[in-house]
């Protein structure tokens, strides 16, 4: 089984007079048939608040049941619409995890707050962020599961940094292959999801790196589905 | 004519929950330099902001109170942070129409929701307030890429100024940051350029030359710069007595009606 842990789905406030983008469930699944992926973890698109783009992510997972694993976007730059989307989108909308979170403000009375709350649901959560912050994350919320996209946009230091944290994973959205290789050798595959961020990026290229790799068939499965369905199911 | 200094930072910047770590290399002063700066280089009236803070509102009342010490001397801009937009217009709105204050300073540490889709309607709710949008053309370069463009066409007839300090303080200007803010600059009279500490004074004169002096603002950017050195650059280029107190002063004035 092969498990995209990196996509977005929804069109939502991106859809203005403005802007025409759109991210439907229908090109996603077109785009796994393709590329023979089985399942797919779905962010929404980006919104500056997310309330409507979560619900657009729970109506894709209630058509597609058996393709999609939602997660809920959460607003991390402000704690009061940050802490309503955690609410509405893992309690209301029973969402599976959260993701993808770009904090910038990086004021204790902000952040702190919205990562406790996702903490404390037991979710999985898959941050576009520095290495640095990651690791921040991950020690001052040693039972929240991160999950780095991007590897930090390339930054061999997230290997050194896994492989202190327990609970920091990464993800090899648009990671180059050298990096992709090397972590699995220094790290392990263990704490490696396959990650595609498409619609942005097309998922058999991202595919393409993970089946290439000069490792056993069994790493590749940890890869491709079996680390992040562990995490789920541990995670509830 | 007054001369006005348009773009200065007061106040101390937030620490953060990562040891040691600024947000943007972003420093802001005491009223007292701003003050002490005004005296020496014989400004009439400065324009403050709040230094970066990861919230506002507080901020932007401690702007208010200053003003209110110094009602003749200063001209205070509110400021807040576009990554919340929908906290963004509360934040202004309480600045200018509960505050007082005469503008707003849109800029946030990595701006991360710079996409039309999302910038576009937050710039439409702050100009329901009829004052100035200052925004940072260096720093937020995502934004003067990608959506200002749109905002700039679509609302000619309200007044934003875009900076063009050094970026991120690295104390050099570069030209791919300068050229879209000049094309913009194009398309509404409407549209200011504060030239503070762009290092080239070649650089401004040219500005000035493809813009008009009209369009092109002094600002110290104190207290990266002094307001002394800043006035004397403007003095030194090749200009008409005119252009240059149009750059010095007249233009803030007229859009700030001071």
């Amino acid at each position: 089984m092969i498990v995209d842990a990196h996509t977005h789905v929804g069109r939502g406030i991106a859809r203005t007079e403005y802007s025409q983008f759109d991210a439907s469930p229908e090109w996603l699944i077109n785009q796994m048939d393709k590329s023979g992926v089985d399942k797919a973890v779905i962010f929404p698109v980006f919104h500056p608040v997310f309330r409507h783009g979560n619900e657009e992510v729970a109506e894709a997972v209630r058509r597609y049941p058996n393709r999609f694993i939602g997660f809920a976007g959460v607003q991390m730059n402000c704690r009061k619409h940050g802490l309503e989307d955690v609410k509405y989108g893992l309690d209301v909308l029973g969402l599976r995890g959260v993701g993808e979170l770009k904090p910038t403000n990086l004021s204790p009375n902000v952040l702190l707050p919205i990562l406790g709350a996702i903490e404390k649901r037991g979710v999985p959560a898959n941050f576009h962020t520095s290495v640095r912050l990651a690791d921040y994350i991950a020690k001052r919320f040693p039972k929240l599961i991160v999950i780095l996209a991007h590897m930090g946009w390339n930054d061999p230091h997230a290997i050194t940094v896994a492989k202190e944290r327990a609970n920091l994973y990464l993800d090899t959205s648009t990671v180059s292959l050298d990096l992709i290789k090397q972590a699995v050798e220094k790290l392990g595959a263990e704490k490696i999801l396959f990650g595609s961020d498409a619609p942005f990026i097309y998922q058999y290229p991202e595919l393409k790196k993970i089946e290439v790799l000069p490792i056993t068939d069994a790493e590749k499965r940890l890869i491709l589905s079996e680390n992040l369905m562990r995490i789920l199911e541990e995670g509830g | 004519m007054p001369v006005i200094d348009a773009y200065t930072h007061v106040g101390a910047a937030d620490s953060s929950v990562l040891e040691g770590f600024r947000p943007v290399k972003e420093r802001g002063c005491g009223v007292d330099k701003i003050l002490e700066n005004m005296e020496m280089a014989g400004v009439d009236k400065t324009v403050i902001i709040p230094v970066h803070r990861w919230e506002y509102p507080e901020a932007n009342r401690e702007i208010a109170r200053l003003i209110e010490k110094y009602p003749e001397r200063l001209i205070g801009f509110g400021r807040v942070d576009p990554n919340c937009p929908e906290c963004a217009y509360d934040v202004a709105r309480e600045a200018v129409k509960d505050l007082g204050l005469k503008g707003i300073e849109v800029s946030g540490f990595q701006w991360v929701n710079y996409d039309p889709a999302i910038a576009c309607p937050l710039f439409e709710r702050l100009f329901t307030l009829d004052v100035p949008v200052l925004i940072r053309g260096d720093v937020d370069y995502g934004l003067v890429q990608r959506a200002l463009p749109q905002i700039v066409e679509r609302f000619r007839d309200k007044t934003m100024i875009a900076t063009l300090s050094p970026w991120a303080g690295l104390g050099f200007y570069h030209p791919p940051y300068r050229e879209p803010l000049i094309d913009i600059a194009r398309i509404s009279r409407n549209f200011y350029l504060i030239v503070s500490t762009v290092v080239m004074t070649r650089s401004i004169e040219e500005i000035v030359l493809r813009v008009g002096a009209r369009q092109v603002i002094f600002g110290s950017n104190a207290p990266y710069s002094h307001p002394t050195y800043e006035i004397a650059r403007i003095e030194s280029l090749n200009l008409t007595d005119e252009e240059k107190m149009l750059i010095l002063g007249g233009n803030i004035a007229r859009i700030l009606g001071v």
